[in-house]
């Protein structure tokens, strides 16, 4: 087997949306370590019974125990009726254990700034101008700007910094942040563009005359990007230009586009000077430009 | 074009981390598989605890993937266990221990389901949540969930380690490489080989 031709596969749309997959359908945290010590104490146990049980009352104890305190921690989480297994896994779920979902974007308050505070979670993590997250003693975190990696937010109720809030497992970030995932490659480059990308139809793209099918599509637009984070908002590129969800790209800076690829290698060639991007737009061809 | 910085498309297609990066970093502290099999079946009962542990995540996403439950799961993956320390004697290639445990595991964890049926499906997406991600879901999450894991199965068992590793447990090159013994560059050739073969497994099926 040639092993060489595959290293760089994990980077390429494809092997993206291979791992996407896999992390999408990745099993709840297990405890290896607890779960060699239960092993141990069945396998040295067998044939003695009352051994078993004396381990086995104490555990029961002590999920239940830790099972209530994790409730308590993490207030309003009813509102989460998704199971851990269906729903796309998102973020690392450091604060998040079982018998809570795992599905939930965790992130925590760095230092207040004048504008608000500072937020460990930004537009790559699924986040957009309105979210609300929740913490703990009833603090609700909402977002004011977001820059790909971080946002600003303000904080309603009691919180300091390393306060940590989440975003429950069916919200519209999830989906968001899990939206994501599909595009491949970095989504941060896009994120900086001010778009999110998917594909047209099969047969819309062909009859927009796209002989292989294959059409970029803007999914989502966003409008102002936080991208210092001292300072204010900015519009973003694709808003500048005028781009719209649903507009299909054809060609970048003259040069045609059908993958995200070649989407940044044309807009790279276009840094520095006129950026224009031709799209489709309910059957009409229009060019737009920016400086 | 005020404000963008030259690095952020180029960025995009080539953000692959360098090969010469990850060469050489070999850090083989821990005895391989077939030394703890040895010494379990010589009676160290701490050799066997090592294995339990290095293997726990395999019988426990084996049996998850059958199952969708996790409390069922780890019922399951600790039977395997002790199913793995009573037939380990017979067990002819002790180097394959992680196959081994996943295929017991995942046959116990079928025949839990026959004795005691199957969990409930979980709550469906509600449709307002779908239509708004159409594009982006082909296919059902079950569905999709029991496809993934009919090709996992069919993977080599290092191929679906090095996945289960890397995107399950989410570990780091170096992390894998320690609890291994392999070197990061070739486990790195092993995820990247996985993935492939994981999708042309996907792409047979549909």
């Amino acid at each position: 087997m040639n092993t060489k031709a595959d290293e760089g596969f994990d980077r390429t749309p494809q092997g993206q949306a291979m791992a996407q997959l896999l992390r999408r359908h990745a099993p709840p945290d297990s405890d290896a370590h607890a779960g060699a010590k239960a092993v141990m104490e069945r396998v040295a146990g067998r044939g003695r019974r009352i051994n078993l049980m004396r381990w086995l009352v104490p555990a029961a104890t002590a999920a239940a125990a830790a099972l209530i305190v994790l409730v308590i921690a993490l207030p309003d989480n009813t509102r989460a009726p998704a199971p851990p297994t269906e729903t796309p896994r998102a973020a690392p779920a450091a604060a998040v254990s079982r018998g809570v979902p795992a599905t939930a974007l965790v992130t925590r308050l760095r230092g207040p700034l004048a504008g608000g505070w500072r937020l460990d979670a930004g537009l790559q993590d699924g986040l957009r101008v309105g979210d609300r997250l929740q913490g703990a003693e009833g603090a609700v975190a909402i977002v004011t700007a977001a820059g790909i990696f971080d946002s600003r937010v303000r904080v309603e109720g009691a919180a300091s910094r390393g306060s940590a809030f989440m975003a429950i497992g069916d919200s519209a970030a999830m989906r968001r942040a899990a939206r994501l995932g599909h595009l491949g490659g970095d989504p941060g480059a896009f994120l900086h563009l001010g778009a999110v990308f998917d594909y047209a139809p099969y047969a819309e793209a062909r009859m927009m005359g796209l002989a292989d099918g294959r059409a970029l599509r803007a999914a989502e637009v966003i409008p102002a990007i936080l991208r210092d984070f001292a300072g204010e908002p900015e519009i973003s590129l694709a808003a500048r230009m005028g781009l719209q969800r649903g507009d299909v790209i054809e060609a970048a800076n003259g040069l045609p586009v059908r993958d995200l690829g070649e989407l940044a290698a044309a807009l790279d060639a276009g840094l520095g000077g006129r950026m224009s991007v031709t799209v489709m737009r309910i059957g009409q061809r229009l060019e737009l430009v920016a400086r | 074009m005020a404000g963008v910085k030259a690095s952020v498309f180029p960025g995009f297609a080539v953000r692959a981390r360098p090969a010469a990066e990850l060469k050489g970093r070999h850090l083989a502290d821990a005895p391989d598989d077939s030394t703890l099999v040895a010494r379990t079946l010589a009676g160290d009962e701490a050799a066997f605890a090592a294995l339990v542990e290095r293997h726990w995540h395999t019988a426990f996403g084996s049996a998850w993937a059958v199952l969708g439950s996790a409390g069922d799961a780890e019922e399951m993956a600790q039977a395997t266990f002790v199913q793995v320390f009573e037939k380990l004697a017979a067990l002819r290639d002790p180097g394959a221990v992680g196959g081994w445990v996943w295929r017991i595991a995942r046959d116990t964890a079928l025949k839990h389901i026959r004795k005691h049926g199957r969990m409930k499906p979980a709550a469906e997406v509600p449709d307002s949540a779908r239509d708004e991600d159409r594009p982006f879901t082909p296919l059902v999450q079950r569905e999709e969930r029991e496809a993934l894991h009919a090709a996992m199965n069919e993977l080599p068992h290092e191929m679906r380690e090095a996945l289960m590793m890397r995107y399950w447990q989410e570990l780091e090159y170096e992390e894998m490489a320690r609890r291994t013994g392999m070197s990061e560059m070739a486990l790195y050739q092993r995820v990247c080989r996985g993935l492939k073969k994981l999708r042309e497994l996907l792409e047979d099926k549909t």
